[in-house]
């Protein structure tokens, strides 16, 4: 037909054309690239007669054929890698199993926490309509978050000059006791807020009517939290319209919040909402926090800059004595796009997830660890299967392409399984912060399955690289044979590698587990106080007006009815629960003959007669409070030993004085340490004073009791509201329940590490099996000879466990070293146990050498049964 | 890669795939005599692109309904020509007489019938 081309530089079409034959697969253009630029040559050379119509017609027609064919293209060659993978997945169940499971344990554990970063710290209000567009105005001092610290006065003046939010609500919050309607009285968290709050958020009622405008201090209206509709009043309709006593005003039930809508930051625990002012907690107008909606195209930056103004106006006019306070101490406010936790939470809350995410971190290294491993284990077998492709004509770049295909279908496999795992673990975290952030919803979005989906891909590609690249260096038959046994040793040895790590993570995750069970149990179940048997109540009188007079006649009064109840061997109260570090701070001074000593700050406690002796904290010298210390009499305190040694080294601190906030008491007693220090802390130093002396008016009760004290929990409140109906009682619960909800934190990463630290070991043990399977599987033949020398089976067991035992001993020194430049982020929530506890470090290389040992049995005793005629006519 | 030699497994045909194969059924041809010939079969209203035809092609060698000819018409060595294997050919008549099916239902119908104004093409 037509003469071939003569040789000359390619045009500029003819580049073009190469340009758009690259959007092919590779094989594709190695396969027609050539034939292609040949066909379309003549076919512009054809296309040149019918003029630039012609040229500019198969130019269209060629483009879009070119892309619509690479698209395809690209597709059938994926799913034939992932058909191809799948095939290969299935011949080899057990690995497959093991990969699905231990990828589905470590990027579940990801997720979880990844989503439970994201509810603290990234996800913007669910229940708002348009919830990216609301922000967040506080008060801060120094660099520090002041929570519900803006006065009303700021608020107005924001509200009326602002151009940059269309609307700014104020919101705080409130306990109310709740009395006559739907069962016995109860406190309740109210948030009290502008009647403007709901249409700012643009929320939607359940039922019934949110607050507006026309809600006032003349005749208040309440609306109920979703929560507390369904649980207090059975969730009917008929609730609207009814009217309940909170802090003895009545309240007339106007409707519902939408359901999961608790306050406007996550964990929020609102119980009902009322309008601003009504109620009589409510003082002068300071303690709002804002929340603006920003108008359409501002950013929060521009408010901040309006903000700026504001305080800069108010500092100049200083209209109002909080304005002028404010001023002065060089407090600012500023503006935070409304997401996750309320600031002031943040920065006390990113230390545990950030922690617990190294740990997660940690278990899918060694999950990924493991399947490299295993994979590289299963790359050997497949030498001949990748041989037979070379031959065929596979490039190494497809082979590479078709393993990362297998082991990322592989990954997206765990990844699926995962999202369940993380379902499981999300309830688990939910379930360790009923406290700190009670009703916390760690829900997923589109954040957490971006999260997942980019982990999955990136741990795919991270226990499939090596794996993949060394499958792929395979030469066509032939110079097969030669090749084999040297690339065995490089594979086995890169296997090894893998897990030393693997054994090495391993320690560090059970080293940090073991300190942290022991580091719990010090806070939780050996707490230094009893906590068995005694049940706890939170009493709140100053909320109902009580003076110290009248809260003094209150708990005399109380304790003479509790006691009269069958059960009840001993009541005693404190301003707050000996739980570690729980207290007022003071600045506590000895006053020894030469002049005034060191200030050591202490932990302060008003305790009533009885209280140490009740709770078990031995007084070392003198005396604890008892009734003589009243008002009038000569004002007294207690120590602790480690703020005596502190004030008077080891000297008797008996009679002498010393100033509490710069008030002069005499010690009349010595109290044991009873908390556990931090790891490298010094121990707390405490001074107790006399809860009657210093007329305190609200108390933590405890109630010791005969037998099961949860039993007795609800019995006594009800014995307790009949002292004063109106006088708020809460956290009614056993004290080590108390205790256990101030180390929710602890509790959770403990738990974490355990099981992290738990699921590493089997997986290790998986590993080590996996190699030493393989290992004497290749050396059937060797181990024939030797037997056949005269070896026998105890010599063969003690040959395989070595091979085994070498890398794990490797990986158990690097692990200790790991550890020990690890542990230090540990060493914050570690309490009466050091971070490089040796204990724990034995306990771990235990666990570790033991299950390594069990792991090593099998194929041990499979090597040691070898029958040396079969080995030696095997090959 | 699986290869059914079923013929009625790849009906129906999309029309491009369907000139292709009748391209071929008379001679082994190169890849630009194909779309010459699928424009000159099709009075040039269909347009293979090159892109679009060796997608097919490759699809065809795949599945076994073409093989590239040992034999070079004309000396010339550098193109490969394609030629319709015998499992080709029954896929193209198969997908042939489908459409006559299909076109023979259509008219027994009447129901079709194309209004007198419109010019028959």
């Amino acid at each position: 037909m037509t003469s071939p081309d003569r040789p000359r530089a390619p045009d500029r079409g003819s580049r073009l054309y190469r340009l758009l034959v690259r959007l092919m697969p590779f094989e594709f253009r190695s396969d027609f690239g050539e034939e292609m630029s040949d066909v379309f040559r003549q076919e512009r050379r054809e296309a040149a007669l019918g003029g630039r119509r012609g040229i500019a017609s198969l130019w269209l027609r060629t483009v879009t054929g070119m892309v619509r064919t690479a698209a395809r293209q690209h597709l059938d060659a994926l799913w034939h890698d992932i058909r191809y993978a799948a095939r290969g997945l299935q011949r080899t169940p057990a690995l497959t199993l093991v990969a699905v499971v231990s990828l589905a344990l470590g990027i579940g554990a990801n997720t979880a926490i990844f989503s439970f970063l994201n509810v603290l710290f990234l996800r913007a209000l669910p229940a708002a309509a348009d919830p990216s567009g609301l922000v967040g105005v506080y008060a801060r001092s120094d660099g520090r978050v002041l929570p519900g610290r803006l006065t009303h006065a700021e608020f107005k003046a924001l509200r009326a000059t602002t151009r940059t939010l269309a609307d700014v609500a104020a919101h705080t919050e409130t306990w109310v006791w709740l009395t006559g309607e739907g069962g016995e009285p109860a406190e309740l968290y109210a948030g009290a807020v502008s009647p403007n709050y709901f249409s700012v958020l643009g929320l939607h009622p359940a039922i019934g009517r949110l607050l507006t405008a026309s809600d006032g201090v003349e005749s208040p209206t309440a609306v109920l939290a979703y929560h507390v509709w369904q649980s207090r009043f059975a969730g009917e309709p008929a609730v609207l319209g009814r009217s309940v006593t909170l802090n003895q005003r009545r309240f007339t039930i106007v409707g519902v919040a939408p359901e999961g809508f608790t306050g406007v930051y996550a964990g929020g625990s609102r119980d009902l909402w009322v309008v601003t002012g009504v109620y009589d907690g409510w003082s002068a107008g300071e303690g709002y926090d804002l929340v603006g909606r920003l108008v359409p195209g501002r950013t929060v930056a521009e408010v901040q800059a309006e903000l700026g103004v504001l305080v800069d106006v108010a500092r100049s006019s200083a209209a109002t004595r909080v304005e002028s306070a404010r001023a002065s101490r060089e407090a600012s406010i500023f503006a935070a796009p409304l997401r996750g936790v309320h600031p002031f939470d943040r920065a006390q809350v990113t230390r545990t997830p950030l922690l617990l995410f190294g740990v997660v971190a940690f278990l899918l290294l060694i999950a990924c660890a493991n399947l490299a491993g295993l994979l590289l284990a299963r790359s050997a077998a497949r030498r001949h299967e990748m041989a037979v492709r070379v031959s065929l004509g596979a490039t190494r770049g497809r082979l590479i392409r078709q393993l990362l295909t297998e082991s990322l279908l592989l990954s997206a496999v765990g990844a699926a399984a995962a999202l369940l795992v993380a379902v499981w673990a999300s309830s688990l975290i939910e379930r360790h912060f009923s406290y700190a952030f009670a009703r916390l919803q760690v829900g997923f979005d589109w954040r957490v399955l971006a999260f997942t989906l980019g982990v999955a891909l990136a741990s795919g590609i991270a226990f499939g690289i090596a794996p993949a690249l060394d499958a792929s260096r395979v030469a066509p038959f032939g110079s097969l044979q030669a090749e084999g046994a040297r690339r065995t040793t490089g594979r086995s040895s890169l296997r090894t590698a893998f897990l030393i790590g693997q054994v090495a993570l391993s320690v560090a995750l059970l080293v940090g587990a073991l300190v942290m069970v022991q580091s719990l149990g010090n806070l939780v179940d050996r707490p230094g106080y009893a906590q068995d048997e005694i049940a706890h109540y939170r009493l709140r009188p100053s909320r109902v007006g009580y003076d110290g007079n009248r809260a003094a006649a209150y708990y005399t009064e109380l304790t003479r009815r509790l006691a009269q109840v069958p059960g009840v061997r001993a009541v005693v109260y404190a301003s707050f629960p000996p739980v570690r570090a729980w207290g007022a701070t003071s600045a506590v001074q000895g006053l020894a003959d030469g002049g005034p000593g060191p200030i050591v700050e202490s932990v302060r406690n008003e305790v009533s007669p009885g209280f140490f002796r009740e709770l078990g904290i031995a007084i070392a010298r003198g005396r604890e409070f008892d009734a003589r210390d009243l008002p009038g009499a000569a004002p007294v305190a207690v120590v602790n030993e480690s703020l005596s040694r502190r004030l008077w080294g080891e000297s008797d601190p008996l009679g002498r004085p010393v100033a509490v906030d710069g008030q002069t008491f005499t010690v009349v007693g010595v109290a044991r340490d009873i908390h556990a220090a931090r790891d490298g802390e010094r121990p707390l130093t405490y001074v107790y004073l006399s809860h009657a002396q210093r007329r305190a008016v609200d108390a933590r009760l405890f109630v010791r009791v005969e037998g099961d004290a949860e039993a007795m929990v609800p019995v006594l409140r009800r014995h307790l509201v009949e002292v004063d109906p109106n006088v708020h009682v809460g956290q009614e619960m056993t004290l080590r329940q108390r205790t256990t909800l101030s180390f929710e934190f602890e509790r959770l990463t403990t738990r974490v590490l355990a099981g992290s630290g738990g699921v590493a070991l089997i997986l290790t043990a998986l590993g080590l099996y996996g190699i030493l399977s393989f290992w004497v599987s290749q050396r059937t033949r060797e181990i024939g000879v030797r037997m056949s020398l005269g070896a026998d089976a105890r010599a063969i067991l003690r040959l395989v466990i070595r091979q085994g035992m070498a890398p794990v001993s490797l990986g158990l020194i690097l692990g200790i070293i790991l550890t020990l430049l690890s542990m230090s982020l540990l060493a914050s929530l570690l309490y009466g146990v050091s971070a490089h506890d040796p204990l724990a470090l034995a306990g771990a290389a235990f666990l570790v050498i033991g299950v390594a040992l069990a792991a090593c049995c099998v194929p041990a005793r499979r090597a040691a049964r070898v029958d040396p005629a079969t080995a030696l006519r095997a090959e | 890669m699986s290869t059914s030699r079923d013929p009625d497994a790849w009906l129906p045909l999309t029309p491009a795939l369907f000139y292709v194969l009748v391209a071929l059924a008379d001679e082994e041809k190169h890849g630009y005599a194909i779309i010459k010939d699928v424009a000159a079969l099709t009075s040039d209203s269909v347009r293979l692109s090159s892109g679009t035809l060796y997608g097919i092609i490759k699809r065809l060698l795949d599945n076994g309904l073409v093989v590239e000819s040992r034999r070079r018409p004309e000396g010339d060595l550098r193109r490969r020509y394609y030629s319709l294997t015998p499992f080709g050919r029954e896929v193209a008549l198969a997908e042939t007489s489908r459409l006559e099916r299909t076109a023979a239902l259509a008219r027994a119908t009447r129901r079709l019938r194309e209004p007198s104004s419109r010019r028959a093409r």
